[in-house]
């Protein structure tokens, strides 16, 4: 049913978005720019849409979850991001919270299909 | 690139000018980024396509709030947006149509000036619904905001991210606590209507009387002197406004709202008991009259004293009562 597929796509863009975050801070440890990122992304099967992904370095950034630099040698101007130190940080505690969340759920579901 | 610079355009048109050019400059530069060394109009299109509609991405990247008044609020400014809409239309017709009826068409009576009147009708009450309209936006969109530091201290509003505790729980309404909505829309209209025949036609109130001619007024006031007293109606028939609506919107009674209740009835038993004893205001003709006094000329004055005095006692045996009343409404306790 038409329905049906659409909740199930609008429940599957709301999973995603929880691990968006954790996903674009696990690859912030070297200095990459938008576009580097999506293809980094790409390559590890881990595609992410360049419209969601350019805001949400911003408001990273706005969280100071990262820190950035406009890097001006190349013949192109590029806006470089990493992760700052309370990004590390958090990031270090996402994914911990991430790897329980993931254990117990897989438990859960484990346990149901039987 | 024009197509580019359309894009980008599209995307920072909304945005707030301190993050404009950083956000563009990002933007142009990762779409160049995206296409081929020696790109086409084409390959352009397709990168374009494949970031999607500028106006989504503009709004991931808006920082401030995008919206006027949040869902805590909505439906509460719902509420308060019809009925003061609601009420305003009601008593501007109201008001317009008593216009007409005290004030006799004189030349070009006819079907056309009926139109006229008719338009005029149409006219003034959508300009009254649209300007109620605005000020209870603005004033939601001020709680919303938290503008003047007035939201946490509004009964019945909370934002929710403020911290919350058990403390912060609502009662549970008691039903004989409860303010009859339609009483206080009817209270509404009636001070409104009040307010606007002592404002416009002061000299309609007073004794009429059917003569050979038809109806003769008798004025109770002197219009010259009421305009002493009209800063003051006007600013307590405001006051009793604003405590209606916090009336209609709380819905039950409570000691704050009883505090203010009573301090406005008492202001107004002050102006009443004033206003009455004011001889300027209120002359001795009006009590000198053999049409409804049948009392000789010597005596008026001391029939006039006594007429005072009563009066005075009435009122304020109301207000008394009526402030009893209420505040034994606020003590109730749910049966």
């Amino acid at each position: 049913m038409d329905s049906t597929e659409e909740l199930i796509n609008s429940l599957m863009v709301e999973l995603k978005r929880g691990t968006l975050v954790l996903l674009v801070l696990s690859q912030l440890h070297q200095p990459e720019y938008g576009y580097s990122l999506i293809q980094k992304l790409e390559e590890k099967n881990a595609p992410i849409e360049a419209g969601t992904l350019y805001p949400l370095l911003r408001r990273l950034e706005k969280q100071q979850l990262l820190k950035s630099e406009w890097d001006t040698t190349e013949s192109r101007p590029r806006k470089f991001y990493m992760l700052s130190e309370q990004g590390k940080e958090v990031y270090a505690k996402l994914k911990s919270e991430w790897q329980t969340l993931s254990q117990q759920l897989a438990a859960i579901l484990m346990e149901e299909n039987v | 690139m024009e197509l580019i610079d359309r894009y980008v355009y599209a995307v920072t048109e909304q945005l707030p000018e301190d993050m404009k050019e950083d956000v563009r400059k990002e933007l142009r530069g990762n779409i160049e980024d995206m296409l081929p060394d020696d790109y086409t109009e084409e390959d352009v299109k397709a990168v374009l396509e494949e970031l999607g509609n500028p106006w989504k991405i503009a709004e991931e990247y808006q920082p401030k709030k995008r919206y006027l008044i949040g869902p805590a609020l909505y439906s509460k400014y719902f509420t308060v947006l019809k009925l003061v809409a609601g009420i305003v239309m009601t008593v501007v017709a109201a008001v317009t149509i008593m216009g007409w009826v005290f004030t006799p068409l004189t030349e070009g009576d006819g079907p056309s000036s009926y139109a006229e009147m008719f338009s005029e009708l149409i006219w003034v009450t959508v300009q009254g619904g649209l300007q109620a309209a605005l000020w209870v936006t603005f004033a939601f969109v001020a709680i919303e905001r938290e503008w003047f530091g007035i939201t946490g201290k509004i009964e019945g509003v909370s934002m929710t991210d403020d911290p919350w505790s058990v403390s912060d729980l609502p009662t549970i309404p008691v039903q004989s606590k409860k303010i009859p909505r339609t009483g206080t829309i009817f209270s509404i209209i009636f001070t409104m209507l009040v307010t606007a025949v002592v404002y416009f036609q002061p000299e309609l109130i007073g004794v009429f009387i059917r003569d050979s001619e038809g109806f003769t007024i008798y004025s109770l006031l002197e219009t010259d002197r009421l305009q002493a007293y009209l800063p003051f109606i006007l600013l307590l028939a405001l006051f009793q406004m604003i405590l209606f609506v916090w009336k209609y919107i709380v819905q039950y009674w409570n000691l704050r709202l009883w505090a203010v209740h009573t301090i406005a009835s008492v202001l107004i038993s002050i102006l009443l008991i004033v206003m009455a004893n004011d001889t300027a205001l209120i002359s001795d003709a009006f009590f000198n009259n053999k049409l409804f006094f049948e009392v000789s000329l010597s005596t008026v004055v001391n029939q006039r004293d006594i007429i005072v005095r009563v009066f005075a006692a009435i009122v304020v045996v109301i207000t008394v009562w009526d402030a009893i009343d209420a505040f034994l409404k606020t003590r109730k306790k749910a049966a």
